[in-house]
């Protein structure tokens, strides 16, 4: 049953739109039934953008629990986005299906998905100058132990402070070992 | 008609499997002191276990920095989450609370409550981590770092045991 939910799932967040849910309300919560634990988890980036260098960083999720994105954002506190910056956000498994779990070379990594999304942002009043911009209500079942890279290319812009958070759920659906 | 004590055997058995709930909110407010950071422990109800679904952040912009053109309003708290049961961080970094907060101000864009789904376990205990340091300075800007009261109102429900 699991693995037809995460077929259906394992599709890619590129044209993601605000709103837009991958599953059903019946599917999510019937793999958060069926998870033994399940916890709340943010990967955060945070960058300090200086000049037109392109910058990347990468996080690796908790082994033997299973990711799920279920939301993208972005925020930048000094931004004059003529051009906007895009931030770059790219998935990569690194659990092995091979007897070898967790070793196997990188160079065996599979790209589960990724996508680039231009990054403008909502301003307010409240915070002068800050840009804020959110993707949610996804569900995506990625794995466990994924790189999560995220890279960001300034536009033609001032200096900011930059942070982005893959946000989801952490689930572990049972094994020898947490 | 059922009997008393048939009706508080049902409810007890209701209540020992936990097959009913209660939409639950507990709220938090701090102040995050100026150039400091810290940490809090927030006790979640003994009534049983918790399920957090979202929570929303305001927080007041007291401090101020100046990019060259005049200082304006800014909050600099940023702030990490754990369990003290799970005695795992809710992330890997610090988040700005401008990520995740809803502006204070009436025409400010509301951003509402953020879903964040966890499961605290009966009797545990939530650990906020704040950070109300300036960050580094990277355009020339100056920062005039103040005390900043923040709100949290973590939105869920509650499944009631015994």
């Amino acid at each position: 049953m699991l693995k037809s939910f995460t077929e259906k799932i394992f599709q890619g967040l590129t044209d993601i739109k605000p709103g837009r849910l991958v599953l059903s309300d019946a599917a999510r919560d019937e793999i958060l039934y069926k998870a033994k634990r399940v916890r709340a988890k943010d990967y955060v980036f945070n960058f300090d953008v200086t000049g037109s260098t392109t910058q990347e960083r990468t996080e690796t999720t908790t082994a033997r629990w299973k990711f799920i994105c279920t939301g993208v954002a972005f925020f930048a506190d000094n931004l004059d986005n003529t051009i906007p910056p895009t931030v770059g956000v790219k998935f990569e498994s690194l659990a092995s299906l091979s007897p070898f779990r967790n070793a196997e070379p990188a160079e065996m990594n599979r790209v589960l998905t990724q996508t680039v999304i231009p990054f403008e942002g909502k301003k307010n009043s409240y915070f002068p100058g800050a840009h804020f911009e959110e993707y949610k209500n996804l569900f995506a079942v990625l794995d466990q132990r994924v790189n999560i890279t995220v890279s960001i290319k300034p536009g033609v812009t001032t200096d900011y402070h930059a942070a982005v958070i893959v946000t989801g759920v952490e689930v572990f659906e049972g094994g020898d070992d947490e | 008609m059922a009997s008393m004590a048939e009706i508080n055997a049902k409810v007890a058995g209701l209540k020992q499997s936990q097959a009913y709930e209660k939409t639950f909110d507990f709220t938090r407010t701090f102040v995050a002191k100026a150039n400091t950071a810290g940490e809090f422990a927030i006790p979640i109800t003994n009534e049983g276990p918790f399920l957090q679904e979202s929570y929303n952040i305001r927080c007041t912009a007291n401090s101020k920095v100046d990019y060259g053109g005049g200082s304006v309003s800014y909050c600099g708290v940023k702030l990490k989450f754990k369990s003290q049961a799970d005695n795992a961080a809710m992330s890997n970094d610090y988040i700005p609370v401008q990520l995740i907060g809803t502006p204070g101000s009436t025409d400010g864009t509301r951003y509402g409550a953020r879903p964040f789904m966890h499961i605290y376990p009966k009797g545990d205990v939530l650990i906020v981590e704040y950070d109300n340091r300036a960050p580094a300075a990277i355009a020339g800007e100056t920062y005039v770092m103040a005390d900043e009261r923040v709100d949290i109102c973590f939105n869920g429900k509650l499944y009631p045991m015994g």
